[in-house]
């Protein structure tokens, strides 16, 4: 295992990569496996970002050892998250699942603001839409 | 159900790939992630099968591949970085770097000392026992690079400060040891390449190590490269630490220092050595052994220790004891390396000695008392004949003839009269054509011969009962000149030793044929050329001379 940091300034590492703050966004509301995490951010890139077993257990290795993920108790391997629910051989193996920690949370929070910030200054300058999607101000 | 079975099994066959190849990740990366990993690909070529078929899973295949290729040299970039090659902590590598240092400093010193005495006493005592042909510059050469290379011990002990100092070996440092790793090796061939050519270059005939030759041609140059490179990269590498200055100016200056070295490669440095399994030994241990020191190193620093824990940076006492953590849970220990590397030479050695048993043994003859003092001594002692005989532009005399009960002593000229004569588009010079069989040549000569279609015929001598002789090893004398070049007539002493002894008395009748080859000079850099045929018959000669009772040396 790797050292892990539980503290620290989370700006110093920003900004983070698209891969590591996707894997962030997966498990900022709950915790998940390794297959559960590559699909929730397929789905909701839309495919743009398909994950690989290097990509994604590199990222997570370092975000383990940099203390911005950990792993949770290991959990029996769920039905629904297998690709069509029918049972395999290692169903009843146990499967790893990460989450957040705390350090993690704050290391997400602070890029998300640095992205809003972006965000923002664009607006600013125009080159980007208010609110796009949005029917009105209220609707965001 | 039987299609589910089907596809399992084709699921279970690309688990079963994906799982070797993941032997391409670091193993600290295999132990963590390897079953999650795998399983991982599993769901994702399920996944694919299930939504486009084999298509599907060949794409996948097709994306994961350099994936895995990329993040697997990431991973392992990584590892480097952080120092986790390492055999050890940081202040072990210093110390056993500065050790290192010492005793390659001591070494080169010593070896430099014998070589210069030998030289020194060489040229006092007039005992030239190899003449100064391309095999014996090749091999001073290598012996002095070797010797000069055990400096670059020195480097590793800069190498082992540096590490000290930062606490990682950066990749400057990392290259040069790698460099220097792979100049040990190729050294380590050389060393071998030596001593052949060594004991090669008491035979006449060297077809039994022509391939070695051509090897040792083509390592040569790569060693002295990586030597090079390592030299400076090491160098470079401390010079950008924060070490005291004549830390950091030494090294690029001893590399400063290798490259006229290296171009004097050609300088004749002498005939130095005389008796030839002596100074190979000492050649092959004193220009190996160090470099065993840092092929080990070298070998270490590149074996996948895998630690568990990335080396902290030296400087206080916590991070030592970090780094000393990490050393110990290191998958293999720096000791273990050792013993392998060490099993490993052992075997290489063994294997040369075996290749060279029947030349060390002949070697080993040829250093018997009857076979030596070719020299002043026997000269004097023996009969001026001054037989002449002229053929095919080349003219033999046949100047002065020794003879005792176990040994007869012949000197002769080879004179070429003819003017630019060339092999294979080189000068030439004509050479006796000598053997080592009994009145014949061997059949390994033999095959020489037929293949070169040089005849039948090596040097012989008989007497007038009958008994043959043969060539004893190291003791053909021959003059050269400049740039391996014959200058005026070919001086030749050869001993020979009878099958049985000689009876000792007055007017012994003796017959001696000297064939002879046409050899190309070509510089030691290029492959050497196969001899020509001499376009004519053998010098036959028959003289009478008395057998002395006494040897006189």
């Amino acid at each position: 295992m790797g050292q892990q940091r539980t503290g620290g300034d989370p700006e110093g590492l920003l900004p983070l990569t698209p891969v590591a703050l996707n894997i962030l966004l997966a498990l900022a509301d709950e915790e998940r496996h390794g297959y559960g995490i590559g699909v929730e951010v397929r789905e909701r890139t839309g495919g743009k970002m398909r994950l690989g077993p290097g990509t994604l257990y590199g990222s997570l290795k370092r975000m383990v050892d940099g203390g911005l993920v950990e792993e949770a108790e290991e959990s029996e391997s769920l039905p629904e998250g297998q690709p069509d629910g029918t049972p395999r051989r290692y169903d009843a193996e146990r499967r790893r699942y990460y989450r957040l920690t705390g350090f993690g949370e704050r290391v997400l929070a602070a890029e998300l603001e640095r992205l809003e910030g972006v965000v923002r200054t664009a607006q600013a300058k125009g080159y980007f839409p208010p609110q796009r999607g949005a029917s009105s101000p209220g609707g965001a | 159900m039987n299609s589910g079975a089907v596809d399992d099994r084709g699921f279970g066959a690309s688990e079963r790939v994906y799982r070797a190849l993941m032997r391409a990740y670091p193993e600290e990366v295999r132990r963590r992630y390897a079953g999650e990993m795998v399983r991982y690909f599993g769901d994702l070529c399920r996944e694919e099968r299930l939504s486009r078929g084999a298509k599907g899973v060949t794409l996948l295949w097709a994306r994961t591949l350099p994936e895995l290729l990329f993040t697997a040299l990431e991973e392992r970039g990584a590892l480097f970085r952080r120092n986790a090659y390492l055999p050890s902590d940081p202040e072990t590598v210093a110390r056993w770097g500065a050790l290192c240092a010492l005793l390659g400093g001591i070494m080169g010193v010593a070896l430099r000392l014998i070589s210069s005495i030998l030289a020194t006493l060489s040229i006092l005592t007039g005992y030239y026992s190899y003449g100064s042909g391309p095999l014996v510059q090749l091999f001073t050469l290598s012996w002095f690079l070797g010797a000069l290379s055990l400096s670059s011990l020195g480097l590793f002990g800069l190498y082992g400060a540096v590490v000290a100092r930062s606490g990682r070996p950066g990749l400057l440092a990392g290259a040069g040891a790698i460099s220097s790793a792979a100049a040990a090796f190729l050294w380590l061939s050389i060393g071998g390449y030596a001593i052949a050519n060594q004991l090669a270059s008491g035979s006449a005939l060297f077809a039994p190590f022509e391939w070695l030759w051509n090897a040792g041609s083509f390592v040569i140059p790569k060693a002295i490269l990586c030597w090079f490179l390592g030299l400076l990269l090491l160098g470079i590498s401390a010079a950008r630490q924060r070490l005291p200055a004549r830390l950091r100016i030494l090294p690029l200056a001893l590399f400063a220092l290798t490259v006229p070295c290296y171009l004097l490669r050609d300088y004749d440095f002498g005939t130095v050595f005389g008796n030839p399994v002596i100074a190979g030994i000492v050649m092959v241990f004193g220009q190996s052994l160090p470099f065993v020191g840092i092929a080990s190193l070298g070998w270490v620093l590149l074996k996948d220790l895998d630690a568990d824990e990335p080396l902290a940076v030296s400087g206080g006492p916590a991070a030592r004891v970090a780094a000393r953590g990490m050393a110990r849970s290191a998958r293999w220990p720096a000791g273990r390396a050792g013993v392998l590397t060490a099993f490993l030479l052992v075997v290489v050695l063994c294997a040369w000695a075996y290749a060279a048993r029947d030349d060390l043994y002949r070697t080993y003859l040829g250093l018997q008392p009857e076979a030596q003092n070719v020299g002043k001594k026997t000269y004097v002692a023996g009969q001026r004949l001054g037989m002449e005989k002229t053929a095919g532009g080349a003219r033999v005399t046949l100047t002065s003839v020794y003879a005792e009960e176990r040994r007869v002593i012949v000197g002769y000229e080879v004179e070429d009269l003819k003017d630019q004569r060339r092999v294979g588009g080189h000068p030439a010079e004509l050479q006796p054509l000598l053997g080592f069989g009994y009145g014949k040549p061997t059949p390994r000569e033999e095959k020489y011969l037929k293949k070169y279609g040089l005849g039948t015929d090596v040097v012989a001598l008989t007497d007038q009962s009958g008994i043959d002789f043969r060539m004893a090893e190291n003791s053909g004398v021959t003059s050269e000149g400049p740039d391996n070049m014959v200058e005026g007539p070919l001086q030749n002493m050869v001993a020979f030793e009878p099958e049985e002894g000689l009876e000792p008395g007055e007017g012994h009748r003796f017959r001696l044929e000297i064939p002879l080859v046409e050899e190309a000079v070509v510089p030691l850099e290029e492959k050497r050329l196969p001899p020509e045929p001499f376009p004519g018959k053998p010098f036959v000669f028959g003289f009478e001379i008395p057998v002395r009772p006494d040897p006189v040396a």
